[in-house]
């Protein structure tokens, strides 16, 4: 009875977490819903200009709408606090971790343990916001801890609150600087796809000057004032505005010079006007490379997910061109080929990935050093304490590899009474535990740990008012073993095993750790 | 219509109808002497002062009048000033007027169209100064027009803001220098009118909101771009400045 309590607490508390989300994320995806239909009522009264300026407006309205359903497509490629390890989080969590403690044994408990951040109310948005951000990072660096305990009958005999801290800042991802793992290569890349992109943009801009001209010169020829030019254009080039933010702008640059040449020249309508010319090539040229640049903007940024496809306007013979091009520039190209050691601009992006990702594991393989206190009010069996200790970690091994394995050392001193009975609340009884370990991750999944195993050697010394009927010293063997999914609760076995007396005592645990991104 | 309205090569036009007319009429004169030896006979037989040639001197001039008259009468009513923005029934000599005037003799005519004649060609030249001065001043126009178009720049800016951590944004422009941010800012350039590109690259903080989102003003480009955490792949973009 006393564990569906338990795990109907932390139901309650994960719903809170996911309803709080909810309510925040609602607005933006309400906001990238773009509207079906332009709908524009015109009445007899209205001029031409007013209905030109309503339409306008419409269409402003739907490109801001367009615009907020892109600016959520961005993934993520990195999130490298998903890929701390279970004991990592354990020692210091990232935003918000629950626990249900000892489910097994007499005296279970249900500890919350909050980032100092976490507690942070500013608003969301100007939260992460680096102007503000920076100044509270430290607060990222501690937790508080609480914690309430139920014996075998359900009835609560404990309350625990505390705090950690990290002192040595030393492997917050966020808050490192990258640029060494790939300012060269984008230097080198940029250049070389201004150049490709410049040259074959060039040569598409011309194609569609031809076909622009047709398309307006019609119009011209029609002499009544043009209302949407995009959607006039798409009839004839199906994807030559294929959802940019800049389409309408464009378009307008178009549509503005064509209604003014058709008010000023209402007879004389044989050959475009000068500035439409000019117009005409600006744009076709504009768009013969925002065709390409956004073909290839979507492959590469995807490393591959997308295919490379070009608007049907653009040849497969240019197409090809293209893509030979940027290959045989990066090839030529000493810091992506000799010092990269890659030959496609595709494979350079997926190195200088590889290269940022090994930096991060670098980084989070740093040392972790966190003070830590934490006060036990208990009744019955539980007994009343105040906990200081030093918990250190250090991630060994090579930094490429996802299976990292982590030194873990930690010295607590423990106050609390010598009365194991619970009947007196007096603080005499000293205990000093030091433990050193090693923590190994057996598998990954999707780039996270899902298996990890914890070997620790244990040893606990009373110095004051130790129990006679207990060793003054106590060395322990200890083991964990822990197992989840990616982004499900950690099923946590902890033994410990006490050689002397051959004694073991083992507890389960039910963690789950709940981040910014969750 | 107004007599400053009519230009010079109107008047020329006019002087040499009555200038045909006129050699027309005096050929007519001259037939009608041929049949009639009275009027006929050298000047300076009969004394200046008899009446006989003061007669005869009346009927010569009554005489050519009728001739001028009759020839006019053959020329028609006709509208003198071509320029089709006059009324037709603006200006129009009658027959009468027109063997009137004629009847002055060719040998005046001759002269005044000479006199018209020299006056054209002055204001030809007058024109053609003028011509030479205006298009001189236009090329001068033109030319000053296109170094202005030239040198008339729009300001971009660029805009970044960062959030969640430390992250670094570089943007290359053809032919300028490259825009670094490494904390939030602002950066701008001055562009002459027409189209480039430039590419866009760096890495966003990893964590949880980590992100950065560059906005470009004074331009037609796609703006604002929102980076998620991690690498920003290089990418390009067009942009279009104008002059406004």
């Amino acid at each position: 009875m006393k564990k569906i309590y338990l795990l109907l607490g932390i139901v309650i508390l994960l719903s809170l977490k996911t309803s709080a989300q909810s309510n925040t994320e609602a607005p933006s995806k309400t906001e990238g819903t773009r509207g079906d239909t332009l709908r524009i009522k015109l009445t007899p009264g209205d001029s031409v200009a007013k209905k030109i300026q309503a339409r306008q407006d419409s269409l402003n309205e739907d490109r801001r709408q367009l615009q907020n359903s892109l600016n959520t497509i961005q993934a993520a490629e990195v999130n490298a606090h998903e890929r701390n390890t279970g004991t990592f989080l354990d020692i210091l969590s990232n935003y918000l971790q629950i626990a249900a403690q000892n489910i097994t044994s007499s005296n279970s408990n249900l500890q919350l343990k909050v980032n100092w951040f976490a507690l942070n109310t500013t608003d969301s948005a100007k939260k992460y916001q680096n102007s503000y951000f920076k100044r509270v990072a430290w607060q990222r660096n501690g937790e508080f801890i609480i914690d309430g305990g139920m014996d075998q009958t359900n009835k609560i005999n404990s309350f625990q609150l505390g705090i950690n801290y990290n002192v040595l800042n030393r492997r917050d991802t966020a808050m490192r600087d990258y640029r060494f793992s790939y300012i060269r290569a984008h230097k080198e890349q940029g250049r070389i796809l201004l150049d490709v992109v410049n040259f074959m943009g060039a040569k598409v801009g011309t194609d569609l000057t031809v076909k622009l001209n047709n398309i307006i010169q019609r119009l011209y020829n029609n002499g009544k004032l043009v209302l949407d030019i995009q959607d006039t254009i798409k009839k004839f080039i199906p994807d030559l505005f294929n959802g940019n933010s800049s389409d309408q702008e464009i378009a307008n640059e178009l549509q503005i010079q064509l209604n003014k040449d058709i008010t000023n020249n209402p007879k004389n309508r044989h050959t475009l006007t000068v500035p439409m010319l000019a117009e005409i090539d600006s744009v076709s040229d504009f768009e013969g490379k925002e065709a390409i640049a956004n073909s290839l903007n979507d492959y590469f940024g995807s490393y591959g997910k997308k295919q490379l496809e070009f608007p049907s306007f653009i040849s497969k013979q240019r197409a090809d061109s293209i893509v030979t091009n940027l290959n045989s520039k990066v090839k030529a190209n000493k810091t992506l080929h000799d010092t990269l050691g890659v030959s496609t601009m595709f494979d350079a992006n997926k190195k200088i990935l590889a290269n940022y990702e090994d930096l991060v594991q670098y980084i989070s393989k740093q040392p972790l050093l966190t003070f830590g206190y934490l006060y036990t009010y208990g009744t019955g069996t539980v007994l009343s304490s105040h906990v200081g200790g030093i918990t250190y970690l250090q991630g060994i091994g090579n930094f490429r590899s996802t299976k990292s394995g982590q030194l873990t050392g930690s010295l607590t001193d423990t106050l609390s009474s010598s009365d194991l009975a619970g009947k007196q609340k007096n603080f005499d009884r000293n205990i000093i535990t030091l433990q050193a370990g090693y923590n190994q991750v057996l598998a990954v999944r999707q780039k996270v740990s899902v298996i990890e195993i914890k070997a620790a050697l244990e040893e606990d010394y009373a110095t004051s008012s130790y129990i006679s009927t207990t060793e003054k010293s106590t060395f322990y063997i200890d083991a964990y073993l822990r197992a989840r999914l990616p982004k499900t609760p950690w099923l946590k076995f902890d033994f410990k095993y006490d050689p002397k007396n051959g004694n073991v005592l083992g507890f389960l645990n039910f963690t789950y750790n709940l981040d910014k991104s969750n | 219509m107004n007599i400053a309205d009519i230009n010079i090569t109107d008047i020329s036009t006019l002087v040499s109808v009555i200038l045909a007319t006129s050699v027309a009429g005096e050929r007519l004169v001259t037939l009608i002497k041929t049949f009639a030896p009275s009027l006929e006979g050298p000047p300076g037989e009969v004394p200046d002062g008899s009446i006989n040639q003061k007669t005869r001197k009346i009927v010569l001039m009554v005489l050519s009048f009728i001739c001028c008259t009759v020839t006019a009468y053959f020329v028609g009513l006709i509208n003198y000033i071509p320029d089709p923005k006059v009324p037709a029934t603006a200006f129009k000599l009658n027959f009468w007027l027109l063997g009137l005037l004629a009847t002055g003799g060719s040998a005046f005519w001759t002269n005044l169209l000479g006199y018209i004649s020299a006056i054209k060609d002055v204001h030809k030249q007058a024109a053609a100064e003028t011509k030479r001065k205006t298009d001189i001043r236009q090329e001068a126009l033109e030319r000053d027009n296109k170094a202005k178009l030239k040198t008339a720049t729009t300001t971009v800016g660029f805009d970044v803001t960062f959030s969640g951590g430390v992250g670094s944004i570089l943007i290359q422009i053809n032919g300028l220098p490259d825009l670094n941010f490494n904390n939030d800012g602002h950066q701008q350039v001055d562009l002459p009118q027409g189209n480039y590109l430039y590419a866009v690259s760096g890495s966003a903080a990893n964590g949880p909101g980590g992100g950065a989102v560059l906005t470009i003003s004074g331009a037609i480009t796609d703006s604002p771009q929102h980076f998620g955490p991690g690498v920003i792949v290089p990418a390009v973009h067009p942009l279009l400045v104008t002059i406004a």
